[in-house]
């Protein structure tokens, strides 16, 4: 193992391997460290939206919109394997009246802040997607809205990465990380010490973890999402559907907020400890996701919780997805499981990720991430100037970790 | 739903395993995907070979009906035509699904899986054409369903399996053109061999299939010679007429519950390829799961049984129903019979397998 590097990532999951990318561009002298394999937590485990449709205006929209366009040149230009990108829209469909209400306001607020979306009435989701259900009222679609395979496309910026001389060590855990006068010297490993000024903590949702060692308070929570597959069915879906999280008895208020995943950052400051608001029953925590992959064996999610970094499935959570599932896509009545997995979404109180520089000299942070498999290349692009170059990140104060203190 | 004891598989492991924990006073709840129990059991209609202590000289299919007697006789609940799709909590319960498409919850204090093997496939091209099956389906298909799949058969794979159902293909009436093998020396015991080979079955060992050929359905097959590197030798190419392929290229332990659950596995290629870890208790890396017969490795039903009671013995211990002293004796009958068992000169291969197993499960 190298003994020292300019630049240490911690994570191998899509952020870490983004930014080795990114960053082998100018320097050889980078390390990613990875306690386990390469995309063997969340980013291998989600769905692959590249969505814009769901996206706050600011940094959010900023970096899931750079990431589109990244994606296509880094597929033409930069990956040797197939990561299975595919731009089909996406489609979040509602059953209700209150849900059309909330759905006419989301795409008229979106429009204003130019996103693409469209209402559309029930016959128009069945000409795009006609195995979809009956009882469907109608859908928000968005035609710029992409889906990829997570873990090849992790894979693949990996391979980018260790091409352009980034050394890569899996199964090798930061145990600690030592620093003097508040700055960073190195990052101590189960295999050994690596001197280094720069580290870039791309642990996902352990990155308050990485954060303990350090002294600072990184307000990241595991946001617990289970899902399973089905075998192979033939092809009836062209793209992911994606449900709202609204229920019979929400406000129009709650609704609208409610709507795909949608949180009101206008809301107080969030601040350090705020922890993850109480549940309830899972019943009121479950969102629609079904996603076909390229060989149509069908994804379905999810239901959420907050339950520390417990990996289990149950058979409640499982049960109410695949009611959803089939409520949404009847003919998924007879189809077998053929897996089931949980994983955890790095959640933050806003929805916004952490990035960027802080107190800590060299202590790097890019975590907290809802959808990075949306914001990775544009993240990790953002962060490789920051690093090189000095350049601030675009709207970087609404992802500094100085929201929550200052 | 509740129970003590769940065990997935109703073939001769599960069956022997219920029985034993059963005979304690455990309340057992056995779940099996198939209309009837049994597992591979009752398409087995030749005699069992061994000792006679191990039920040698009876087929299959009357083991399975003593086996089902026992079960009826102790009260051991039977769910046919469920299948298990997931295990919870670390084994305490389980995910059903009933035959008329309800789903259930099952908690039970101790599991054990008992899910068996399933058959390798062999790619080639026209692999998927109608016409090319498993071995051991084909022997369901005969032997459960009363279905001849074809009247002209290529036997692909010359162990137990390939040569066993060749034979019972000939007693159906079907014709076995050929039975092939890519190394140079049967797999099987010589006794099924030279028993087909009387029949006029030609066995051609170093010989592979290269491809099946047909529109909707297999017309036919080429087949050729290979040299020691198991590559083919050009020209020595050969086309049968034919119209089923049975691939009895052997079998692969169906570990995904056990993997899924949390068991951890290693790959033994003796055992069959990935098998969960157990120690000589039959429990897995997860305290209360526990394994037993093809699942942990491609053996025989002898073994699958002695490795079920002891699985049995073990959760009636657990359970409280068996005093240690009690169990440590059964335990050690069960363990003799299977060294006996794994003793002859055909189970060198598995009696290796089940040693790197258990050495492997204690260090980690
Ligand atoms: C079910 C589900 C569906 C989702 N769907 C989508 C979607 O459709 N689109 C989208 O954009 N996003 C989606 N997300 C979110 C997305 O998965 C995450 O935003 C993304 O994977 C986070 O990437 P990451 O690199 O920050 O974290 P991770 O992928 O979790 O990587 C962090 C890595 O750090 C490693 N690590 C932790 N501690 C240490 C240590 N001490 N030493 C060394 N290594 C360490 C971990 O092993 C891990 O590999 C979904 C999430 C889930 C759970
Ligand atoms: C052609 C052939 C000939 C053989 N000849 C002999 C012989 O002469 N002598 C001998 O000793 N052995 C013989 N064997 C081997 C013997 O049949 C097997 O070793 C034995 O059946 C293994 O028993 P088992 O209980 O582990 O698994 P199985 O008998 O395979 O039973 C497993 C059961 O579990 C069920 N199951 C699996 N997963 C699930 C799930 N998720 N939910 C619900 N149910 C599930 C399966 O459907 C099956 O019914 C032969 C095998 C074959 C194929």
């Amino acid at each position: 193992m190298k003994r020292c590097a300019d630049v240490v990532i911690i994570g191998g999951g899509i952020i870490g391997c983004t930014a080795a990318y990114f960053l082998s561009k100018y320097t050889r002298d980078v390390v990613l460290l990875e306690r386990k394999g390469i995309a063997s937590e969340a980013s291998g485990a989600n769905y692959g939206m590249i969505w814009e449709q769901t996206r706050q205006p600011g940094y959010d929209l900023t970096m899931a919109r750079r990431s589109l366009e990244l994606y296509p040149t880094l597929i033409n230009e930069v990956f040797d394997t197939d990561i299975e990108y595919e731009k089909k829209g996406g489609m979040t469909v509602f059953f209700t009246e209150l849900e059309r209400t909330a759905a006419e306001i989301v795409t008229r607020s979106k429009q204003s802040q130019g996103i693409p979306l469209q209402l559309l009435g029930a016959p128009e989701v069945r000409e795009l997607e006609p195995a979809l259900s009956e009882e469907i009222m109608g859908a928000v679609y968005c035609h710029e809205d992409a889906q990829l395979n997570p873990m090849l496309t992790t894979i693949a910026f990996a391979r980018a990465a260790r091409k352009g001389g980034v050394a890569i060590y899996t199964d090798t855990e930061v145990l600690s990380i030592r620093t003097h006068n508040q700055s960073v010297q190195s990052v101590i490993t189960n295999r050994g010490e690596i001197k280094t000024s720069i580290v870039l903590n791309a642990a996902g949702s352990w990155a308050s973890q990485i954060g303990d060692m350090v002294g600072l308070k990184i307000p990241v929570y595991p946001h617990k999402l289970q899902s399973f597959v089905t075998e192979q069915i033939p092809h009836v879906l062209n793209r992911v559907i994606q449900g709202t999280q609204i229920h019979r008895d929400s406000s129009l208020e709650e609704a609208v907020q409610g709507f795909s995943y949608t949180r009101n950052v206008s809301a107080e400051r969030p601040r350090i400890g705020q922890q993850p608001f109480h549940q309830g029953a899972l019943a009121d925590n479950t969102m629609l996701y079904i996603k076909p992959t390229v060989s149509d064996n069908i994804v379905c999610g999810t239901t959420f919780e907050f339950v520390g970094h417990d990996k289990n499935t149950s058979y409640e959570s499982l049960t109410l997805i695949a009611a959803n599932a089939k409520k949404t896509l009847p003919q998924l009545k007879d189809v077998h499981i053929i897996r089931s997995w949980a994983n955890f979404d790095p959640w933050t109180v806003d929805g916004i990720p952490i990035v960027g520089e802080t107190e800590i000299g060299g202590f790097i942070i890019a975590a907290g991430h809802g959808t990075a498999m949306s914001h990775g290349p544009a993240t990790a692009e953002a962060l490789a100037e920051l690093i090189v170059h000095g350049k601030p990140i675009p709207f970087g104060e609404q992802a500094s970790i100085t929201r929550f203190t200052d | 739903m509740e129970t003590e004891l769940a065990i997935v598989g109703s073939g001769p492991a599960g069956l022997a395993a219920a029985i034993e924990a059963a005979k304690t006073g455990v309340k057992v709840t056995i779940i099996d995907e198939n209309p009837r129990p049994g597992g591979q059991l009752f398409k087995q209609i030749h005699k069992f070979f061994g000792s006679e202590k191990h039920k040698a000289g009876i087929r299959g299919i009357d083991i399975g009906h003593e086996l089902l007697e026992q079960c009826e006789k102790l009260n051991v609940q039977i769910f046919l035509r469920t299948e298990v799709w997931a295990v919870f909590d670390n084994g305490k319960a389980l995910g059903l699904k009933h035959a008329n498409n309800t789903t259930e919850k099952l908690n039970t204090r101790k599991l054990i899986l008992a899910t068996g093997a399933i058959e390798n496939p062999l790619a080639f091209p026209g692999w998927t054409l109608p016409g090319v099956l498993g071995a051991g389906a084909t022997q369901t298909l005969m032997n459960l369903h009363r279905v001849l799949p074809g009247q002209r058969v290529l036997m692909v794979g010359t162990g137990n399996v390939g040569l066993i159902v060749s034979y019972q293909l000939l007693q159906a009436g079907a014709d076995v053109v050929a039975a092939i093998d890519i190394l140079p020396q049967i797999g099987g015991w010589g006794v099924h061999a030279s028993k087909i080979r009387r029949l006029g079955i030609p066995i051609l060992t170093s010989h592979t299939i290269k491809e099946a050929f047909g529109n909707n359905e297999v017309k036919g097959a080429v087949i050729a010679r290979v040299g020691q590197d198991n590559k083919v030798i050009p020209e020595t190419e050969r086309t049968l007429e034919i119209d089923t392929i049975c691939i009895a290229v052997g079998l692969s332990p169906m570990a995904e519950l056990a993997q899924s659950a949390g068991c951890q596995t290693i790959h033994i290629a003796e055992l069959g390829g990935w098998t969960p870890m157990h120690n000589k208790r039959m429990e897995t890396t997860i305290k209360g799961i526990y394994v037993a017969g093809d699942v942990c490795g491609v053996e025989e039903a002898s073994t699958a049984m002695e490795e079920g009671k002891i699985s049995g013995i073990a959760a009636a211990e657990s359970l409280g129903y068996l005093q240690r002293g009690k169990a440590k004796e059964l335990m050690k009958e069960r363990q003799e019979s299977l060294n006996a068992l794994r003793a002859g000169p055909f189970a060198t291969q598995s009696k290796l397998g089940k040693e790197k197993l258990i050495e492997r499960f204690h260090k980690c």
